[in-house]
């Protein structure tokens, strides 16, 4: 098994990994996006608003501000030591204060804790004319992706199939698929076709090519033949600021691995007793 | 998660996984589904956030729920491999 980076960066990445099947990859994307906990704004406690938003639509839209996650640092609320009460250990606070006239930013939000702090500081939260006012007392909690959005760390994640592109005996070089192709993956290279170097990873599996050389009259079947590889995947993973994305994808595939050991623990719990289970 | 036998036979098990999802559950069945003893392996979630229930049939030769079992371990294996890559990675 491997992984190939394209590139990392500290908000993205593209990277290929085979080989895996596809509910492996599918599991992985999945975890990415949904099981990776991360912090964001959930309880906004108001104490003057004269905006022209309601209450609810401020804290609606603070709560989509992403927050700089220390995942060391936090635990989430259910699992607290101070059961749920709120402590520093389970929550970061922000407090913001802002009179208009002017727009309030996301940098308008004072942290408790200064490594926890909005991802980036030009978010426009809210626009304010003379005499306007908003000051807010905000937590930010621990949680999922699949609790809500706004836990999400990821703002792209996909995969797709690594093409194949195979060119027959029969090319004869015409390059009617070179002028088709959207992503210039093709070439002309002396009497055939071939792919640019570096390229291949650029198809995005269309078939144009495909159809271009059929209408070039060159039989019934056409010399390039584009297909997949299938168990090799390029994943494209973009963060939204809250996690570098190397814990975005080492995370991911602890969930799984996590779900793998409990699962495992369970059984071996079930079958490990004398035989007293449930028959229907 | 919590696990809830339902059905237990030298060939068969029906168990219901609570707090799961497609997530986990569809690697897990998949990767059942590569032992050569098994003869069906498939989850079904009734309603949107319902638990799912896991169905697993063998041939005989395997117990169902040790089936289970090595299918966990060969997908923690593969993360394993994983997780050591990326800490290569610089």
């Amino acid at each position: 098994m491997d992984i190939i980076f394209n590139r990392l960066d500290e908000n993205s990445c593209r990277f290929q990994i085979g080989p895996v099947n596809t509910a492996f990859a599918n599991s992985f994307r999945r975890a990415m996006i949904g099981e990776v906990p991360t912090l964001a704004i959930e309880d906004v406690r108001i104490y003057d608003n004269t905006s022209a938003l309601f209450d609810e639509i401020l804290a609606h839209r603070i709560g989509l501000i992403p927050i700089t996650t220390d995942l060391s640092g936090y635990v989430k609320r259910e699992e607290c030591s101070c059961n749920g009460e709120g402590c520093p250990a389970c929550r970061a606070m922000f407090t913001m204060s802002v009179e208009g006239p002017g727009m309030v930013y996301s940098r308008d939000l004072i942290p408790e804790d200064p490594a926890t702090i909005p991802a980036y500081d030009n978010i426009p939260i809210v626009k304010l004319t003379k005499d306007q006012k908003v000051v807010v007392e905000a937590h930010a909690i621990l949680s999922t992706g699949k609790m809500h959005a706004k836990w999400q760390p990821t703002t792209a994640c996909g995969y797709k199939n690594y093409p194949l592109i195979t060119i027959g005996e029969a090319c004869d070089g015409c390059g009617q698929c070179v002028e088709e192709c959207p992503r210039v993956v093709l070439e002309v290279h002396g009497a055939r076709v071939k792919v640019v170097p570096g390229r291949i990873e650029e198809c995005s599996l269309c078939g144009l090519c495909e159809k271009a050389c059929l209408g070039s009259g060159i039989g019934e079947e056409p010399a390039i033949k584009v297909s997949f590889e299938k168990k090799r995947y390029i994943f494209v993973v973009e963060g939204d600021g809250s996690l570098p994305v190397k814990q975005i994808i080492v995370h991911g595939l602890q969930f799984i691995k996590d779900q793998s050991e409990e699962l495992k623990e369970r059984i071996g719990e079930i079958s490990g007793g004398t035989g007293d289970e449930k028959q229907e | 998660m919590n696990i809830k036998l339902l059905e237990l036979e030298k060939d068969k098990a029906r168990l219901i996984v609570q707090g799961e999802g497609h997530t986990f559950m569809n690697t897990l069945t998949d990767e059942i589904l590569k032992d050569p003893d098994v003869d069906v392996a498939r989850y079904v979630i009734e309603f949107q956030f319902s638990d799912p229930e896991l169905l697993v049939t063998t041939n005989g030769k395997k117990d169902p729920l040790d089936v289970i079992r090595d299918a966990c371990t060969r997908t923690s294996g593969y993360c394993d491999e994983l997780l050591s890559l990326m800490e290569k990675q610089e």
